[in-house]
């Protein structure tokens, strides 16, 4: 079986991904002390991140962008459309959302502006979506890499802009939004569940669920029976963009601030596209489960003055979800 | 005299791409596609890197990466063929995961080593391999019988499991070559291009490039080359056409990945208009 | 010892458990032609491909040349000068002609020089009597071709055993009065040759000896010079088996007046998934309270007509008129809201999703057709009464509505299809292949639902099983190679059909 497609646990399996959790997360941290920050490091930030208060708040903020990314890509990988073209739509969402509020010249209270820029966050993730979605459907191109591409021309158009138009002062960083426009742990995990049920909803309760589910598992089926793949796809390729333009308003107003050029994308969507899988694709698995890829972020945000590179949290994370797909399918036989 | 120049250095830049995608093509070719390019270049320049600091030789430096390479396509080897994991969720898998262990074994201290100049004979050995190795490979596909069988087993499974032929061995091959022309394509980056460093983000997508290549040069070794070497011009073109035709340079950063977006549309549309070329089933 | 291969008990359970091999026993003997006779579903094809390593027996033993043989793979059977041509022959679509002969010969550990194999192959090719070009790509090749270059690396490998699958089905009388002498000769060089066919005059006219099967077991095995036609049909059908087809005992007198037409196909083009025309010109009408059979041989259009009537494929010209209407340009939806049922040949991936529900599997097909089961939240608690509807409209018990499609069985989830769109209570229902894999009790009771649906709807189906058609349509339309080739109406002579299917 599929695993991207995989429903309907049993207990067997259950066992299965327990092995493939703390298996794959003990290699990867036994792994990481190879860095300066050695395994003393790991082992007491692994204690000191789900013991203390600071790092759980930390892990709710870092929630959002991931969160959102993943419940919206639940429904994209149902319908078998394999976009990886998160990590470009939270950028987007977050350079429109720091356009909103510092460059457009609006100056909208707080109480519009909050809204405003989710919305169009939102969009403007759900319109790169698009792109891709109607590339797929029209022309056949592969999504996967065509998302793909897209991330690195939205990376590479981040970088333009703060190091060019959007410069203030005399290092490369664009203004940072003011604290009135900033977001609390509070509200991203309202906005984070609030996306997440409504996905779930769609996927479970919906007509356009079934469809999903149907074309996702046989598209031949969905066509000859008259559900419209086209719409699928680009149902599918859009809301997943939006959830991601969310997120990426989540990341700008929530503990990003502000811009500066980056040579490697932050990359909350892959972990968004990692989470996804992991849950099976359920949208409520996979809330949880990147409550959990956010805590080891913030394991390895606390460990980055110590030396351990910031890129090696994707790694981890990774090697989680392989680590669970070979001991699911070792499991299951 | 400067286009030449440009000519050359693009040859020059473009050689990690056409070394993967080359590696890449026998993949597909034999019907499986490994998304995990970016990161076994990643993985295998931050190695070439270590090794050649510790042993103070780039040319092992430069092994240790082919090895590198091949030891995340192993990866790929047993849980898509052994396990029959998910061939896109594995790949991506190793991409991510590549880059974040190329960053970790650069963290413990292995961020400048020895590189491999420019001229120098080891540098000459691996150009002239570049050159020769598209059309060897096309030999090895349309004209030997093993060249055939690979073929086979990527145009239909079924038929090639009915048949008899040893399917998950070849794949298990064609995913090794694969991942030591992507050892040696990251290691060559890290090494020459980048004068012997390793930093976060070296390979900067090169890795998708290369896999864009394969489709944009459809799947032929011959073509998959020259795709490759055209990304690579539209790469070092890049401070030619900032400063004498006036663009900016983001738009010019962006350009190859745009190309390789609408490559694919009309790669796609070709292949609609004429039904006789027909490609592997790799995805 | 004249025997060539011993098959000893040989028995296949396919998964589902059905019984496709009961315990056959046969010889086959060095220099003879050997017919295997039967009707569809009988075992005989099961039975070479346990020959040549494809199906695992889960009992029973094979012994050539006096020596045990286990092939564990279609190149064991190769490598020990067993040959089998499949009934559609199978070809990797993007090599050559000569790339796929010699990828055959290297699997049979023969390694030939290219220039040698190809005057080899101008030799076989005078021999044989037709050319096939080598330098042209697999996918372009028609069946019969296909069939052609397997008889050529059969010969090429100078294999002892040939088994061929049902090979004369694309062949004019003509072409199977020259193959039969081949077959012949190939004997009398001390080959076998194994012939599966279902067509009894044909069995007579090659072989040396007929072993029929029937119901998975071998009846009776005769010397083709001591046994007569009508004992053959006896031992392929039964007692009345014979009968029940050809003459059927329900036969009613045509119905005089006619329905309303539901379906007329116009003048109808289509092409093929590799741009061929495969559809040239079909016209056809279906009226309510008639079953109309489509006749032919697989291949020749017949899934791109269905796929143009169900508005899956564009036609390039003519009209599918739906009620008066004209649904040309119309898609699958707006078809389907009109009133047309389904039932396409595959059941799992065309007619089913994998690893959905029973209950979603009958829930998404109403999608297009009513609000009933909610407008846009999905009311589940009255979806489920729909199958459970649905359900009870077909003698199964399935014990959990919320189990996947796949823990059924592959009759009872093609009754269950059937069923879900019987229920939508359509005007035009088109299938196409409804009994295939099917066992012949599960086949029964498919062919009944479709015909017992005629009274409400008009009834189209596409089958590559005469017998079938004969039994329960009207009318008949014979396609080949895209044309109508006749339209029979009742009584129908099957010879005349079968004339019009090969002509």
């Amino acid at each position: 079986m599929n695993p991207m497609l995989a429903s309907r646990p049993s207990l067997r399996p259950l066992v299965g991904v327990t092995i493939g959790l703390i298996a794959g997360f003990a290699l990867a941290l036994i792994l990481g002390s190879i860095s300066p920050a050695g395994f003393k490091g790991m082992a007491s930030s692994l204690v000191w991140v789900y013991t203390s208060p600071a790092p759980l708040i930390f892990t709710l903020t870092l929630l959002g962008p991931i969160a959102c990314a993943a419940v919206g890509l639940t429904l994209a990988y149902r319908a078998r459309f394999i976009t990886i073209g998160s990590e470009g739509q939270i950028l987007l969402g977050s350079i429109v959302t720091l356009w909103l509020i510092e460059y457009s010249d609006l100056n909208l209270h707080p109480t519009i502006a909050i809204p405003t820029s989710i919305v169009l966050g939102g969009f403007a993730g759900a319109f790169l979506g698009f792109v891709v979605g109607l590339l797929r459907v029209y022309v056949n191109a592969n999504e996967i890499l065509v998302s793909l591409m897209l991330n690195y021309v939205i990376l590479y158009i981040l970088n333009h802009l703060a190091s060019g138009p959007w410069r203030v002062g005399p290092f490369a960083i664009t203004r940072s939004v003011g604290e009135e426009y900033r977001l609390g742990p509070l509200a991203i995990v309202v906005t984070t569940v609030s996306l997440t049920l409504l996905c779930w909803v769609l996927l479970t309760r919906s007509k356009f669920g079934l469809a999903i589910k149907v074309y996702g598992r046989a598209p031949r089926v969905a066509e000859t029976y008259g559900l419209n793949s086209k719409t699928i796809v680009l149902a599918v390729a859009m809301l997943s963009g939006f959830t991601s333009g969310v997120g990426g308003v989540l990341m700008m107003l929530g503990f990003q601030h502000n811009l500066s050029p980056m040579s490697v994308s932050p990359g909350y969507g892959y972990m968004g596209v990692l989470v996804s899988w992991l849950s099976a694709n359920n949208p409520l698995v996979a809330l949880l489960a990147s409550w959990f890829f956010s805590s080891i972020l913030v394991l390895g945000r606390s460990l980055q003055a110590s030396g351990l590179p910031i890129g090696y949290v994707l790694a981890i994370q990774s090697i989680i979800v392989l680590s669970v797909m070979i001991a699911r399918r070792l499991t299951s036989r | 005299m400067v286009v030449v120049d440009y000519m050359s250095i693009a040859f020059i830049t473009s050689i990690p791409i056409i070394l993967a995608a080359l590696g890449e093509v026998l993949v597909e070719r034999s019907g499986r596609v490994n998304l995990g390019v970016e990161g076994m270049m990643a993985f295998s320049a931050s190695i070439s890197v270590a090794v050649s600091t510790l042993t103070g030789s780039p040319l092992i430096g430069l092994i240790a990466g082919g090895m590198a390479g091949v030891i995340l396509s192993t990866v790929y080897t047993l849980t898509v063929i052994g396990l029959k994991l998910d061939q896109i969720v594995v790949g991506l898998i190793i991409s991510l995961a590549g880059l974040g262990l190329a960053d970790l074994i650069s963290s413990a201290g292995y961020r400048v080593g020895y590189n491999i100049p420019h001229g120098s004979t080891l540098h000459n050995t691996l150009i002239v391999i570049t050159i020769v190795l598209p059309p060897i490979l096309w030999l090895i596909l349309y004209r030997t019988p093993q060249g055939v069988e690979l073929r086979a087993v990527g145009y239909d499974e079924h038929v090639a499991r009915e048949r008899g032929l040893r399917v998950d061995l070849i794949r298990a091959v064609t995913v090794t070559i694969g991942g030591l022309t992507a050892g040696i394509a990251g290691a060559y980056m890290a090494l020459v291009l980048y004068n012997g460093r390793y930093f976060s983000g070296i390979t900067g997508g090169w890795g998708w490039l290369a896999i864009g290549s394969v489709i944009l040069g459809y799947w032929h070794p011959i073509g998959v080359a020259v795709a490759a070497y055209t990304i690579g011009i539209l790469l070092t073109t890049k401070p030619l056409l900032t400063s004498e035709l006036g663009l900016p340079p983001t738009l010019v950063t962006i350009t190859p990945y745009i190309a390789v977006i609408i490559a694919l549309t009309l790669v796609t549309i070709i292949s609609r208009r004429k039904p006789s070329l027909i490609p592997p089933k790799p995805l | 010892m004249n025997t060539f291969l011993s098959i000893r008990d040989v028995r296949v359970v396919y998964p589902g458990g059905v019984i496709a091999n009961d315990d056959v026993s046969l010889d086959i003997r060095r220099g003879e032609v050997l017919a295997l006779l039967g009707e569809n579903g009988a075992g005989k094809t099961t039975l070479i491909r346990v020959v040549a390593g494809l199906v695992k027996p889960v009992k029973g033993e094979l012994v050539l040349d006096g020596v045990r043989f286990k092939p564990s793979s279609y190149r064991d059977a190769l490598r020990n000068g067993i040959y089998m041509v499949p009934q559609m022959p199978q070809f990797f679509d993007g090599l050559t002609v000569l790339e796929d002969i010699m990828l055959t010969l290297r699997l049979a550990g023969r390694s030939i020089n290219r220039g040698r194999l190809e005057a080899r192959i101008a030799d076989l090719e005078g021999l044989l009597g037709f050319k096939v070009n080598l330098s042209s790509h697999c996918w372009s090749l028609s069946i019969g071709e296909k069939q052609r270059v397997e008889l050529l690396k059969a010969l090429l490998l100078d294999s002892k055993m040939l088994m061929l699958d049902e090979p004369t089905t694309h062949m004019t009388p003509h072409e199977f009065n020259s193959f039969k002498g081949l077959l012949r000769g190939l004997a009398g060089e001390g080959r076998s040759v194994v012939f599966v066919t279902h067509k009894v005059y044909e069995a007579l006219s090659v072989a040396d000896r007929v072993a029929v099967m029937r119901k998975g077991r071998i009846v009776g095995v005769f010397q083709a010079g001591e046994v007569s036609e009508d004992i053959l049909v006896k031992y392929m059908f039964g007692e009345n088996g014979y009968h029940r087809v050809f003459t059927p005992k329900n036969y009613k007198e045509p119905v005089h007046v006619k329905g309303e037409p539901v379906l007329e196909v116009l003048d109808l083009w289509v092409k093929g998934p590799y741009g061929q025309i495969a559809v040239k010109g079909v016209s056809m009408i279906v009226r309510k309270g008639e079953v109309v059979g489509v006749a032919g041989i697989t291949g020749n259009g017949q899934r791109e007509l269905f796929e143009a009537i169900i508005g899956l494929r564009k036609p390039i010209k003519g009209r599918v008129v739906l009620n008066g209407e004209d649904v040309t340009g119309r898609d699958p939806a707006y078809r389907i809201r009109k009133g047309v049922a389904v039932i396409p040949e595959e059941r799992v991936g065309w007619g089913l999703a994998s690893g959905l529900t029973v209950v979603e599997n009958i829930a998404f097909s109403l999608i297009p057709v009513n609000s009933s089961i909610g407008r846009f939240i999905v009311d589940w608690r009255k979806a489920r009464e729909v199958a459970e509807e649905v359900v009870a409209m077909i003698d199964v018990k399935v014990h959990d509505l919320s189990a996947t499609i796949d823990s059924l069985s592959g009759g009872n989830m093609q009754r269950l299809m059937i069923a879900r769109e019987l229920y939508k209570r359509p005007i035009l229902i088109v299938a196409m292949n409804p009994t295939g894999g099917l066992d012949l009790q599960t086949s029964k009771i498919v062919r009944g639902m479709v015909v017992g649906s005629s009274k409400a709807s008009a009834v189209l189906v596409i089958s590559e099983d005469l017998e079938e058609l004969l039994e329960i349509s009207d009318r008949i339309y014979v396609m080949s190679d895209g044309v109508v080739k006749g339209v029979f109406e009742k009584p129908f002579n099957a010879d005349y059909i079968i004339r019009a299917m090969v002509g």
